[in-house]
């Protein structure tokens, strides 16, 4: 369906961007432009960003936020989202639309013509969204494009991104920023990270989730927390996660301490509310838990922040 | 002579019940695995403990919260799918004719898409009633165009099932659209589209519905005659006093208790409908008064061995069960199938 759409509108836009191209008084050679290098090759991008795009809204928004770009297009959820807690990015999100930002498709729905309207400086996204329509993207603006793989760290992404928009001393500030905080936490909770095996999990209504590829298995490590069993596990899984049904909740996950539990829906909250095998779990008996929900698992500075702010919860009830 | 004549029914009504005992048993038996075998590897000692006053409170949430609720929630959800089957296959002579054709389970995936999309409801108890009344609705729609197109009062089998066919078009696209608009509704409403007697359905969701498939199973049972009537043709069922307007609707009315009872306790689960009445018409023959109780007995032992196999196909993860009816009963039914073919030919 994406292909088919793709043609039409690759169509359109090409013909938007050489209608474009005619009437304007600047010619292409005009703009002053450096290339750099990306997953996908080199990139020429303009001097000046005047306006970026983000084509998946979760790492990608985070860095383009988070580097204070000036974001005028990203995707959104859908008219009513289910999920309970406000999201780590809201607020700057919020910020960035009464500076001008706006929904522009649904997630996973990429929509060329609407980012064509806005006619972006650069677009920036993953690179599993871009590459299957690099050459329409191309057309409208230059594309960056981060977190190639799994093992690819924000940091990593986040410094692709600000050489891109000549930013990296921004770039360089908030990853300091990031690194003190989590100094501070190692610091402060030292001995409750050393003792205490904790664990991030998922709730659905059909049993729990470990993952550990997600950014609350990397911020911890990097702590150097203690994990439970299951999510030990989990990190030496080749599929990185462990997926348990709801049989086994106590059996799996009673060894851990500590609990980020990551529950997107109210629904799904009060089912854990009344699981009497979740509510066995001692960490729930003893209080130690801290409930998120699923935009922790992938983001850059910001959600990275959020996280350490949640993790210092759950260690100050240990 | 006219001894034998007279015992010849005797014996068969016998052997007919000799089958739905040895039917019972096997239900009973899948029922007690049902208990004993989960994801989570208890001995039996340690699973029915609690029911001789053990204490262990993993093992009594295991049984009391978990296995015995998906237990008799697939038996009933089973049972109903089953029963609802074999109505719509003698209601519409045709044997591939399957319960979703009328659109209740259409009808029941938009009222759930739509609780979750407007109302934000996201567990089994919260859209229960919305599964039920979305069925209920889209077979009066179903059947009222059903009995326009046939221009009668006594709506043709054709017509039901093309007016189901248009109904449960449209009542998906609509759903689709909603699904395409709105991903967080999407995550949730594929949960409980794949068909699952597991995450959050308990009691507490059975028990509403129980007698609304308590109803529709006793209407069921008490239409099997007419049924039989029907297979003969409607010249037939007419010539043997039997009005079919009402009949027709009568087995519409089961249909949509049986199954918009289903959907609501365990979502969209296929195969049933379609699979158990034609292996039970191999043991009993056509005739409606055993194949209904057998469908209803092998139907709901269908579904919870199918859950069984779910539960320790992928420990210490769980498989829905509309997934193992889906990847294991396709190939078992095709093979089938070709049995069915070769022991004919």
């Amino acid at each position: 369906m994406l292909r088919n759409r793709t043609i039409l509108v690759a169509a359109a836009v090409a013909s938007a961007t050489l209608l474009l191209g005619a009437c304007s008084g600047d010619s292409p050679q005009a703009t002053a432009s450096r290339s750099v290098d990306t997953v996908l090759g080199a990139v020429t991008v303009p001097d000046e960003i005047d306006s970026v795009v983000v084509l998946e809204g979760r790492r990608d928004l985070d860095i383009v936020l988070s580097l204070g770009l000036p974001l005028v297009g990203f995707p959104y959820e859908g008219p009513d989202s289910t999920m309970q807690l406000e999201a780590p990015l809201a607020a700057a999100t919020t910020a960035a639309m009464a500076d001008g930002a706006e929904e522009l498709f649904l997630a996973d729905e990429i929509n060329l013509e609407a980012i064509a309207e806005v006619a972006p400086s650069i677009i920036v996204s993953r690179v599993n969204d871009v590459e299957p329509i690099i050459d329409e993207l191309t057309a409208i603006a230059p594309v960056i494009a981060v977190n190639s793989n799994d093992d690819d760290t924000w940091q990593n992404d986040l410094m692709t991104v600000a050489e891109a928009t000549a930013t990296t001393e921004r770039a360089d500030e908030i990853i300091a920023e990031y690194d003190a905080r989590l100094a501070e936490i190692a610091s402060t909770y030292a001995e409750q990270i050393a003792t205490t095996k904790v664990l991030v999990v998922s709730y659905e209504s059909t049993g729990t989730l470990v993952q550990s590829a997600r950014l609350p298995a990397i911020v911890l490590e990097k702590l150097g927390a203690q994990f439970s069993q299951s999510f030990a596990a989990a990190f030496d899984a080749e599929s990185q996660d462990g997926e348990y049904g709801a049989e086994q909740t106590l059996a799996a996950h009673g060894d851990a301490e500590a609990i980020l539990a990551l529950a997107d829906t109210s629904g799904e909250w009060e089912a854990a509310q009344a699981d009497a095998l979740w509510q066995q779990l001692p960490a729930v008996q003893s209080g130690t838990v801290v409930r998120s929900d699923k935009m922790v698992n992938e983001g850059a500075q910001i959600t990275a922040m959020h996280l350490l702010d949640l993790i210092e919860q759950l260690y100050q009830k240990v | 002579m006219a001894v034998i004549q007279e015992r010849l029914p005797a014996t068969r009504n016998g052997r007919q019940l000799r089958r739905l005992v040895f039917s019972a048993l096997a239900l009973v038996v899948v029922a007690l695995l049902g208990l004993l075998v989960g994801s989570r590897g208890l001995s039996p000692a340690e699973v029915l403990a609690p029911l001789f006053g053990g204490t262990d409170p993993e093992a009594t949430a295991i049984l009391f919260d978990l296995r015995l609720p998906r237990t008799l929630v697939g038996m009933c959800a089973g049972a109903a799918l089953a029963v609802a089957g074999a109505l719509m296959q003698g209601h519409t002579r045709n044997p591939l004719a399957d319960p979703g054709l009328l659109g209740v389970g259409a009808g029941a995936a938009l009222s759930v898409v739509l609780a979750i999309s407007l109302l934000g409801l996201s567990t089994p108890i919260g859209y229960l009633w919305f599964a039920f009344a979305g069925a209920a609705v889209a077979a009066v729609i179903v059947t009222a165009f059903g009995l326009l197109g046939a221009g009668r009062r006594d709506s043709s089998p054709a017509s039901l099932v093309l007016a189901g066919a248009a109904v449960t078009a449209l009542l998906g696209a609509v759903t689709g659209i909603i699904l395409l608009l709105d991903t967080s509704t999407l995550d949730i409403y594929r949960f409980w589209s794949v068909g699952s007697l597991s995450g959050g359905r308990g009691l507490d969701v059975l028990l509403p519905v129980l007698p609304f498939l308590a109803v529709g199973l006793a209407i069921a049972f008490a239409h099997s005659s007419t049924l039989d009537a029907l297979a003969l043709g409607d010249d037939m069922a007419r010539a043997m006093g039997r009005r079919l307007g009402p009949a027709r609707l009568t087995g519409l009315l089961a249909v949509t208790l049986l199954v918009g009872g289903a959907v609501a306790i365990s979502g969209s689960i296929g195969f049933v409908g379609l699979i158990v009445p034609h292996v039970v018409r191999r043991i009993t023959g056509p005739g409606h008064r055993w194949l209904l109780p057998q469908c209803a007995v092998l139907g709901a032992a269908l579904v919870v061995l199918a859950d069984i196999i779910g539960r320790v196909l992928v420990q210490p993860a769980e498989l829905a069960v509309g997934v193992v009816l889906g990847v294991v009963g396709a190939p078992v039914f095709l093979l089938l199938v070709v049995r069915m073919r070769g022991a004919r030919s």
